[in-house]
Formats: C-alpha cells, structure tokens, sequence
C-alpha cells in the first residue's frame, strides 16, 4: 500500500533523478560556437536587444515542464486601466528547476551578467484578457538593466486572435514576441529611476510592452505564458 | 430670431430637445447619473440629417488604428473634410448656438470653435479596453451613434464604476442606437471601453471632444 503522499514523493524522487540524468536545455544550443552566435544576435539590435530560442528545452523536459504546471491553481486578476489574466506563482519545485545552475549559467554567458536568481511566475491569457502597455517595475529593483525572461508553451495559436505580446521601442516600433511552444525570449531594457521613486524604462533604450486583448476567435483556447525576470550583477 | 443665426438648432435637431422642460430635466440627469456623469439622447437629430451623416460618413477615408488599448476604423479629424455637409455638421458642432446649448444642458463651461471629431468604423474583433480619455483640453467626450447593434452584437459602451479612484467593474452598458447621442464628462473617473464587436454589422459612430474654457 502506498498513500498519495508518499505516491507524490515517489514520483518527485524519479523526476529529480530523470532531470540530473539528462541535460535539460536542447543540446543543438550547447556548443560554444552557437551561444557565441546567440550573443551576438542578442546584441544585432540596439532599439530591441533580445533573442528567441525555439524548442528551448530538450522534448522530455518540455514535457515535464507542461505536467507540473498542470498542478498549478490559477487565479483570474483584472485592474481594468493595467490588465486582465490568470496567474499562479511557481511551485517551489518549478521555482528551483527554473533556478538551475545550468540555466543560469546559459543565461548568463547570453547576457554577459552574473545570473543570480530566475524570478518567474505562470500566466494564461483567454478571450477578453490583455495586459496595457506599461513600463513600471518593482522598487526593489536598484539595478540599472532588466532581463526580462518570456517561456512560450502555447500550442497551435493564430497571432490573429490577438495574444501577441509587443514590446514597444524609443522610436515607437512594436517588436511581436515570436508565440511557439518551447520557445525561450530573454529581452534586455534600460531602466531609470524617477523622481517619485518609480522605476520606469525611459532611458535612451526605452522599451515597454503589451499583450493584446484576445478576441472572440481564440474560442476556448488560451496563450500560456512563463514569464519574469533574471535578477544579474556585472 | 433664430433664424437669423447661422447654425440655427432647429435645423439639426429633434425639436423636443429644445423645449425648456426637457432642457431642465436633462441638466437634472446628467448630474445624478451614475457611475459619473453623462446622458444619453435618443432621436437626438433630425432622422433625414442622421441618415445624411451617415451616407456622407460613409464616403470618406477610414484607416486602421491598431494599439494596445485598441483596434478600429477612424478617418482623419473632419476638420480637414472636403464634405461638403460634414464641414457644416463640424462646424455646427462648435457654433456659439450648439456649444452654448451643451454647456447649458451639462451645467459645464465648454469653448466654442474648438473641438476634436472623427468618424469610427468598429467591424468584427475591434474594441477600445478601458481608459478614462483625460487628456490637455478635453472636458466632454461625446459620440453620435449612425448604425444600431444588438445586445448579443457586442460593442456597447460600458461604464466603469470605481472605488478609491480606480475602475472596478461595469455599472452601466449602452449598445449602439441609430441616432443616439452620449455625452460624459471627461475626469480622472470617466473610466469606459468599448466591447469587443462580435458581428458583421458595421459600428459607425461620429465621435470627439468638447474642449474646456
């Protein structure tokens, strides 16, 4: 006999130990060579410093990933001038595998920062959600550059449904997130600190951003978003 | 006497909004009306210069406007028209005769020869999320509704109403009625949207601002 408890464990102990066995990110991005050329492309454009990463994640992880958010409870939030959406925070246990240190590590050597903490939570988008262009960050935040981190796991979506997530540059051009499941965006933004002790991205490399409202054709269906930032020093 | 004015009111709209009583009643209204103030005006032209406006709308140039809060139709500010008949709707609009009627019925101080107007075309999809329209100079928004759709057509204004001055849900929706005027009162409150249009009937609407003294 084997309580659910202990049933949960079991199945957590043999994801730990599939998860050490295997490395977790696609190996076609492990190679010097590949992440000197991400770095690079990461740079190519100054007003849009930013780099997408198709199937991301090696296909059994992706899996893995895709069943623990399953487990999450989502709470539907609307601040009607801001946005409206379901959001979860990570369990501890996503928390700590989105925490890797060869994650942070891969981030890292893209980003050229010390990658000290991946901070993410979950969010789904249905008909009628959005979130308005806005540009505040949190308080806590005394670093200068923010990496913003998107984790795609939407399947089969039509970008004329809405849902595309736009980030918006100093000279107004909207720059559409790339929507394909086990995709990987890491965006770099300039912030500046206000007199009132706001944060905004004002500076010369000013970007914020938007997803737009997802209209009647997405029917039951519903982008499903990991997303946040890595907290880096120099 | 009113003949003799340029832009008479009796030559634009339904002579019930003219009389004294339903001009008193109106400034009643639009002060109680909740979530904030506004009014609502059916039948508020002349059938045949709504219908007019609607036909002459309809041949001028609409372009796509597309943003985060947004998705529709607009044509440039009528102020450029070459329209014959919408030149003179504008420029009714903001005549010393209209103007001072508006002031009048919403107890507010609005300024003559100046106000923002274009026409919006919402087809299927398109809406406008919530905001409250505050911006320089504009004291009321107003929209003119040219086509009708039902309720289950989506589009409908909604209002929102707030609580410590942030918009929580909406306490009031009007759909779109041929001929119908809306007026509120722009303020750090007036939080709106347009609902996202689920049919193919056109949404047209002439639609801006009043500007403050």
């Amino acid at each position: 006999m084997v309580n659910n408890s202990s049933k949960n464990n079991l199945s957590k102990k043999k994801n730990q130990s599939f998860l050490r066995s295997s490395p977790i990110i696609n190996r076609n991005y492990l190679p010097d060579q590949t992440i000197n050329k991400i770095k690079y492309s990461f740079r190519d454009n100054n007003d849009f410093p930013s780099i997408s990463l198709i199937n991301f994640f090696d296909k059994k992880i992706y899996f893995f990933i895709q069943k623990e958010l399953s487990h999450l409870k989502l709470i539907h939030q609307k601040n009607p001038p801001l946005y409206s959406y379901s959001r979860s925070h990570l369990t501890k246990y996503l928390n700590s595998f989105f925490n890797r240190e060869d994650l942070r590590n891969f981030l890292a050597k893209i980003s050229e920062r010390n990658v000290k903490k991946v901070d993410l939570s979950y969010s789904q988008f249905s008909h009628k959600d959005y979130m308005l262009l806005h540009d505040l960050v949190s308080k806590e935040e005394k670093d200068s550059t923010r990496y913003d981190l998107i984790f795609d796991l939407t399947p089969n979506w039509n970008k004329e449904w809405g849902g595309t997530i736009f980030y918006v540059d100093r000279l107004g051009n909207h720059h559409p997130i790339l929507s394909y499941p086990n995709t990987l965006t890491l965006i770099e933004r300039k912030i500046i600190k206000r007199k009132n002790n706001d944060f905004s991205s004002e500076d010369s490399a000013k970007l914020t951003y938007y997803l737009k409202y997802i209209n009647q054709h997405a029917k039951n269906k519903k982008r499903l978003l990991i997303m946040g930032r890595i907290i880096t020093s120099k | 006497m009113e003949k003799s004015l340029p832009y008479p009111l009796t030559t634009w709209l339904n002579p019930d909004y003219l009389l004294s009583e339903k001009i008193l009643a109106l400034q009643k209204s639009f002060l109680k009306a909740k979530p904030f103030p506004h009014l609502q005006l059916p039948n508020f032209l002349k059938k045949e210069i709504a219908s007019k406006l609607l036909q002459e709308l309809k041949r001028e140039q609409f372009y796509l406007k597309e943003s985060d809060l947004f998705t529709f139709f607009q044509t440039n500010d009528l102020i450029s028209t070459k329209n014959h008949f919408l030149q003179n709707f504008h420029s009714f609009l903001k005549s010393p005769e209209f103007t001072k009627y508006i002031s009048t019925i919403l107890s507010t101080s609005i300024k003559k020869d100046s106000l923002d107007l274009a026409g919006t075309l919402y087809l299927s999809t398109h809406h406008l999320l919530p905001h409250d329209d505050q911006l320089e100079n504009r004291k009321i928004a107003f929209m003119f509704y040219l086509t009708s759709l039902k309720k289950k057509d989506g589009g409908a204004l909604g209002l929102y109403s707030s609580k410590n001055n942030q918009p929580t849900t909406i306490s009031k929706r009007y759909q779109p009625t041929f001929n119908t005027f809306i007026l509120f009162k722009v303020s750090p409150l007036s939080f709106h949207e347009v609902e996202e249009v689920i049919t193919n009937t056109p949404r047209i609407t002439l639609s801006g601002w009043f500007h403050g003294q």
